[in-house]
């Protein structure tokens, strides 16, 4: 019991010592993952504007935990369209009006769903988890220690009907082919 | 005590304002500026429980919340092939048709947020109303079956479960829950979390909950000179169970306590039936610190401080005296974690984890007139070491290589893992795996005795060892269809199973013979349009010993699940549906049953929050458990149909 408090009050302690030493805000993985997936979309194309009024509608399923961090960006302008955040149902019913799709790795049934649904549609897979790649995804977001990193999978951008741009494939940590 | 003090710092840190990433039109960072970013938080601790989708279930909270689980065992009870078992004591899990009366699921590794919560003294997985954790702390339930302990170590013979819980981030606010339901129950609860751009993420959270239990029949005791078989209102429970966790930069602080109080009616152990007096008292206490920091590029470690302390005391009404049972466990551990990305194409991981178990106390006496039948006080430390690697071989194969090496109270172990993994397609998962897991004999098995009275000691008893082969297989054949598989077989070397001794009529716990098991699992998710959603799944194992039948293992399991949305977009309503073929208990066949939930849920309504109905066994169904040989009647009848209202108010 001794050794539970002292725990306690170690954990107190530190949390205090971090609201005193404030300084800069550090990113949460929800923060960086969502600017690196609005980012990736400034360097696909698209085969063909697939939207009436020009906008890009990133999608997320209905449970994702980063929809906040990625509705931050709702409205930004890329590529001359505007971004559109779309929740979607977990049935992927809708799925075939999304430009790009963001798949969490919580649940690793999703992203098969994800992959049968969107088959030779020209849809942005970003998935994340080390193994994405494997599993379908067009871009794997990966943590490397405490950095992000991202994975590419080529052939299954080509077989959606995306171009990827030669700036992404470098700041790749891998492309597939 | 504490609890205050935490409560006190919640009302200091939820004032605290907005940070440096501003909502609205946000400015893009590059890639190569996100790229150079560290991550804060403790997300850097998390680590996906499965390799591959096949075989594992998740259990997210909204299901928690659209059936309305009270408890981590009624959520584990919709995974294939799992089934739990009530004696109105403790709730007891079923992996691989393996519930072993008087064992307290030590084959099953349950965790919280990646942590280990078995305790040391009984190995015990606590998956009823005395578990650590309430249902509105989880974010989600993992589940994965098979072995485990190239990992973990010890108990992940059967699977492991997990329990993620939410983050301050995740609550964002505070939330109220109001429940009121059968048998006179109320619960109150309050969670409340949130996390600061200035870097501190919070949750608090605090449940208190009463039950007063309805009068139950036990046939066994109606008799002429005996009663009429009623246990007027014994089986009345109450729990305050809390939590609090921080995480700020590279640093994760969690805590937890919990405390149940629960009266037994069903005479076990050879207590006077329908006293007053016949009670348990299980509390456990618990408080982590982790560490999170880059070595260099692409080598991380992780660093883990954990307490823990677990309490259990027991009353037993006897004609000539009132006895009590009480044990004590308090430990402290370490554990080191190293991971390495830089290899092209591997994963590797490799640990360190030790863990001293200062004290483990067990006590049996007669508490009028004072006299004591057994004080047993020892300690024990473990050591367990262990390598993994996950090697991603071009586009379609994986391989998962692992090795642990334990040493836990003088008993060694060395438990390799193996799992080839493919993907004939991106949506097709194929994984074959062997596995050997072990589960060490733990204090109250070996040197626990109550003088001889109704449980005698064995301290030479030996260590279980489990191998396992699987085949499992995972295909999304559309976006609206999924199916699953697998078929395993296992050996299980020395099993440790409770016995009574002929000679003298007390329980004792022995090695056991090789028992061998194979079994088929098969599962089917349907998800169409407008939230209706429908999962079965069908579990056939057989256990084949030589010493007689194999006691509370279910040949043919059946699950069924079911969600639809009603009326118009503000009601849902779920199902769960189990089907379980008959079992042998220690006292003959217990028949087999069907069982149905059903909740009606109208979802979030900003000012009014969230209702459930909730119906348990909403077909006012009689069905038994099989229970241990402490129950003479050898099966404990389960509850009738049972109400609750749960009201919900996040703000």
């Amino acid at each position: 019991m001794q050794a539970v408090r002292a725990i306690l009050t170690a954990g107190i302690g530190l949390l205090l010592a971090c609201h005193a030493a404030t300084a800069t805000a550090g990113p949460t993985e929800g923060e960086i993952k969502a600017a690196a997936t609005v980012n990736f979309l400034l360097f696909v194309r698209w085969p063909a504007p697939r939207t009436p009024d020009a906008s890009l509608r990133l999608c997320t399923l209905a449970d994702a935990a980063m929809t906040p961090e990625l509705e931050r960006y709702d409205g930004t302008t890329v590529q001359g369209m505007r971004l559109s955040l779309r929740r979607i149902g977990r049935d992927l019913g809708e799925v075939r009006l999304c430009d790009a799709i963001y798949v969490e790795r919580h649940n690793p049934h999703e992203l098969p769903r994800v992959v049968a649904a969107t088959r030779g549609q020209p849809i942005l897979i970003v998935a994340e988890g080390e193994n994405a790649l494997q599993r379908g995804a067009i871009v794997a977001l990966a943590t490397s220690g405490a950095r992000i990193a991202f994975d590419i999978n080529l052939s299954a951008a080509r077989a959606a009907g995306l171009n990827l741009s030669a700036k992404l494939l470098r700041l790749a940590r891998s492309v597939a082919e | 005590m504490h609890l205050l003090s935490l409560l006190l710092l919640a009302s200091v840190l939820l004032p605290l304002g907005p940070g440096a990433w501003a909502a609205g039109n946000a400015p893009l960072p590059s890639i190569e500026a996100l790229l150079q970013m560290e991550i804060e938080g403790a997300a850097r601790f998390s680590q996906p429980l499965a390799d591959a989708p096949a075989s594992v279930t998740v259990i997210p909270a909204s299901e928690i919340r659209q059936h309305a689980y009270r408890t981590p065992g009624e959520a584990l009870q919709t995974v294939r092939g799992v089934y739990t078992s009530y004696e109105r004591d403790y709730s007891y899990l079923g992996v691989r048709g393996f519930a072993r009366p008087g064992d307290y699921n030590t084959r099953v590794l349950m965790m919280t947020d990646g942590i280990r919560r078995n305790d040391p003294l009984y190995d015990s997985a606590m998956i009823g109303t005395e578990a650590p954790i309430e249902m509105d702390w989880v974010k989600q339930i993992e589940f994965v079956p098979g072995p485990a302990s190239a990992l973990y170590g010890a108990n992940a013979v059967f699977g492991v479960a997990n329990a993620v819980l939410w983050s301050g981030a995740d609550i964002d606010g505070h939330r109220v829950t109001a429940e009121a339901g059968s048998g006179r129950m109320a619960r109150l609860a309050y969670l409340a979390g949130r996390r600061h751009d200035g870097g501190g993420d919070w949750l608090l959270g605090l449940s208190l909950q009463g039950r007063h239990g309805d009068d139950l029949y036990f046939a066994g005791f109606d008799a002429p000179g005996v009663g009429n078989g009623i246990a007027h209102r014994r089986d009345g429970e109450r729990t305050i169970k809390a939590i609090a966790k921080f995480s700020a930069g590279s640093w994760r602080f969690d805590a937890g306590y919990a405390t149940r109080y629960k009266n037994v009616p069903t005479g076990y152990y050879g207590t006077v039936f329908d006293a007053p007096g016949n009670f348990l008292n299980d509390q456990t206490a618990y408080a982590d610190l982790g560490h999170s920091h880059e070595i260099a590029t692409a080598l991380s470690g992780k660093l883990g401080l954990r307490a823990g302390s677990y309490r259990y005391d027991g009353q037993f009404v006897y004609a000539p005296a009132l006895n009590g049972d009480k044990a004590s466990a308090n430990w402290v551990g370490a554990d080191y974690t190293l991971s390495y990305g830089g290899i092209a194409g591997h994963r590797l991981l490799a640990g360190i984890e030790l863990q001293s178990n200062h004290q483990l106390r067990q006590r049996n006496f007669d508490i009028e007139p004072r006299f004591t039948y057994f004080d047993d006080s020892r300690a024990a430390s473990s050591a367990g070491l262990f390598l993994q690697d996950e090697w991603r071989i071009g586009q379609r194969w994986l391989v998962n290589l692992g090795l642990r090496a334990d040493r836990i109270a003088g008993f060694s172990a060395v438990s390799p893992r193996a799992a080839l993994i493919h993907h004939p397609l991106p949506e097709a998962t194929i994984k074959l795996i062997y596995g050997r897991a072990f589960r060490p004999p733990n204090t109250y098995e070996r040197y626990y005795n109550d003088g001889n009275i109704t449980q005698k000691a064995n301290p030479d008893l030996q260590p279980e060892r489990n191998t396992t082969y699987e085949l499992a297989a995972d295909y999304a054949l559309s976006r609206a269809l999924r199916l699953s598989g697998s078929y395993y077989r296992y050996r299980l070397d020395r099993l440790i199973d409770q016995v009574v001794d002929p000679a003298d009529g007390t329980q004792i716990f022995i090695n056991r013979e090789a028992v061998h098991a194979q079994g088929l699992e098969v599962e089917a998710e349907l998800l169409l349009g407008s939230g209706i959603r429908l999962k079965g799944s069908v579990a056939r194992q057989q256990v084949r010993q030589p010493f007689g039948d194999a006691i509370n293992s279910p040949r043919l399991m059946g699950k069924l699940l079911f969600e639809a949305p009603l009326f118009s977009d503000a009601w849902t309503v779920g199902m769960t549906l189990r089907a379980m073929d008959r079992r042998y208990g220690t006292a003959g066949e217990v028949a087999g049953h069907v069982v149905g939930n059903l909740v009606l849920r109208r979802a979030r309504r900003d000012s009014l929050g969230s209702l459930s109905l909730a119906i348990y066994n909403a077909g006012d169904t009689a069905y038994f458990d099989p229970a241990a040989t402490s129950v003479a009647a050898g099966a404990v009848q389960q509850d009738d149909r049972q109400l609750r209202l749960i009201w919900e108010l996040p703000y």
